[in-house]
């Protein structure tokens, strides 16, 4: 409930900002777009560290998108996104979990040279902090969690169809990461000392991995319209893998938005 | 131009969504009794942190227990074969259960049904106390004085999810006694960092009261380092006045953790039955494909001498054990042992 007043909210927010760019009309290049969107995840984790079984995981996925594109044509993006619901398996309703999944996303996007004049393409960097829970319900004496600081290798792709229209595609691997997950019995002194120091707890008995140890891709792809020549509505889908040791977990998620040019 | 970016967008879309939950997460695990069986006692195989301190031979319950199952193995019997498996690990936080019935074993819990026999917390309160107040719902953490007598009494019945942090408050009216008694009967135990609180308001001094290792991989031998662990003060001006702790063969896990930072100090005397002898933690709660849970001991705690509190438990300064004919005549010889010993030994009345 307290969720769909927000994205009520947010909708009216829009719907009042476009009449205003209607109203305006300014005639300028905008280098900045902040976004709003509102969707849907779908996906599965098995982390055997937590539990022999694969869980669903279901719920809603909320996120809040920066981009600024420098004189160069460079871009800075920034993206903050949560999602939250349950897990369940076939084998049992009372095994039902909830998880919580945050995104921190910080990218600089270098453009580089393409020949046709409508496609930017864009290559660079990305810091990912990935945090990821799962509680048992039932008792909540069972949880797990992967909190990942991912530094990423990242490509853009970005296609003017025509005025309105656009999409683009990107995709980041990680080459590096901070990985923090439970110890191998689940529990330990330092999870019980830490367990309300939010911040020491996604940074406590981490360790540096690479490729070897540790993969995660995330992928996307995202149609704009542009509705006026502020305002745009865009649909992305993204689809996002990691896998350790213990833990795999692949996520599809779709979201609608709208972006506001200033 | 157009046609190709919505083929490459549908196929994009279309591979991803192709891409099934087994490719991507590996393949669901078969709910049948010996995957049930083996699932579990592989968990323990790799996960079980007191075979070597207990002397268990884990691969020989195997050879016992894995012919009594088969694929046509019923529910109910196959609760009876991982029943009878676990038994054998003597260790009450070993168990397995069903989520959302009563239906629940726990390993080596012979000690504590018979405590909970001959230990009436009413018969307590009824003869014994005055100005009694449970201090929460849980009933797990409460207070009085004995009657006619200037000795506090507080009831700890584990130290899971009571108001434990009323502990100070408690304290202000305790240590004006000549003496307290903690009754730490039936206590289930909870979590030590309660532990730690409420016998640091009875301590002065750090003392090295204990090494842990924790399981840290599949291997027998694959454990962390020992962790000294303190009893720390966690006031300024703690209880240092006689303290007689009572206990039984329920009270268990951080129960004995109490005991074993109090016994290190001259002013605390145990009287009672020996304790449950079950200190390790519990696992988390583990889950198999027939919808049933267990958990299991993951720790490994010594003491400074390097010997052990699983399986033998706390021996009291003072045995003494209720009858249950006793208690249905109202007669708590537990709590009367205690205050007698405070005459003798202090001539507290």
């Amino acid at each position: 409930m307290k969720n769909n007043i927000i994205i009520l909210a947010f909708l009216s927010f829009c719907f009042c900002c476009t009449l205003s760019a209607q109203q305006t009309t300014p005639i300028r290049t905008s280098k900045s777009t902040l976004g709003l969107s509102a969707g849907y995840n779908y996906g599965w984790f098995k982390d055997t560290n937590y539990s022999p079984l694969i869980y669903t995981s279901k719920g809603r996925l909320f996120a809040l998108t920066y981009e600024h594109e420098g004189k160069k044509g460079n871009l800075f993006q920034a993206q903050l996104s949560y999602s939250g619901g349950e897990d369940t398996t076939p084998f049992s309703d009372s095994f039902m979990a909830d998880f919580w999944q945050g995104d921190i996303e910080l990218a600089w996007l270098k453009k580089l040279n393409v020949a046709n004049p409508k496609t930017d393409l864009y290559l660079g960097g990305q810091y990912h902090f990935d945090l990821n829970m799962n509680i048992f319900i039932d008792t909540d004496y069972a949880f797990t969690f992967l909190f990942a600081h991912r530094f990423e290798l990242k490509t853009k792709l970005n296609h003017q169809i025509n005025q309105k229209n656009s999409f683009h595609l990107s995709a980041a691997i990680p080459v590096a990461s901070y990985v923090v997950r439970p110890p191998y019995t689940g529990y330990d002194d330092d999870l019980d000392a830490n367990q309300d120091k939010y911040l020491k707890l996604v940074s406590t008995n981490g360790d540096w991995r690479t490729f070897n140890k540790y993969f995660a891709i995330k992928f996307n792809a995202g149609y704009n319209y542009q509705l006026t020549e502020r305002i745009g509505t865009s649909i992305n889908y993204d689809f996002n893998f990691q896998k350790e040791s213990q833990f795999k977990q692949a996520q599809h998620q779709v979201k609608l938005g709208l972006n506001y040019k200033f | 131009m157009k046609n190709s970016i919505i083929t490459l967008i549908a196929l994009t879309f279309l591979i991803s969504f192709s891409s099934c939950k087994e490719t991507l997460v590996g393949p669901e695990e078969i709910n049948d009794p010996e995957n049930n069986f083996e699932l579990l006692w592989n968990d323990l195989n790799n996960h079980y942190g007191l075979f070597q301190a207990r002397g268990w031979d884990w691969d020989a319950v195997y050879s016992e227990f894995r012919p009594q199952v088969n694929a046509n193995t019923t529910d109910d019997e196959l609760w009876e074969v991982l029943s009878n498996m676990i038994e054998t690990l003597d260790d009450s936080h070993t168990y397995i259960g069903i989520p959302n019935t009563e239906k629940q074993f726990v390993s080596g819990n012979a000690s504590t049904e018979e405590a909970e026999k001959i230990f009436d917390r009413q018969v307590t309160v009824d003869n014994y106390l005055e100005d009694f107040m449970d201090l929460d719902e849980t009933k797990d953490f409460s207070t009085g004085k004995v009657q006619n007598k200037d000795i506090g009494y507080i009831y700890l019945g584990g130290f899971g999810d009571s108001r434990l942090d009323m502990i100070d408050d408690v304290m202000v009216d305790m240590e004006k006694r000549a003496a307290i008694i903690i009754d730490l009967r039936n206590n289930s135990g909870g979590m030590n960092r309660h532990t730690d609180h409420i016998v640091g308001k009875f301590i002065n001094d750090e003392r090295w009261y204990a090494s842990v290792k924790d399981k840290i991989g599949p291997g027998p031998n694959e454990f962390s380092d020992p962790v000294k662990k303190f009893s720390k003060p966690s006031t300024e001006t703690p209880y240092l006045k006689p303290v007689v702790v009572l206990t039984d063969g329920a009270s268990v896990s951080a129960a004995e953790d109490f005991l074993l930072q109090a016994k290190l100090f001259n002013h605390f005397t145990q009287i009672g039955d020996v304790t449950c002898g079950d200190l390790s933690d519990t696992s988390m709660t583990r889950f198999l494909p027939n919808g049933w849970i267990f958990g299991f001991s993951t720790r490994e705690y010594r003491l400074p001498d390097g010997s052990l509190i699983d399986g033998i438990g706390h021996h009291p300064d003072v045995f003494v054990k209720n009858k249950i004919e006793d208690v249905e005549n109202g007669i708590d010889e537990v709590m009367e042992t205690a205050i007698q010993y405070l005459f003798d030994q202090y001539g507290i009345q």
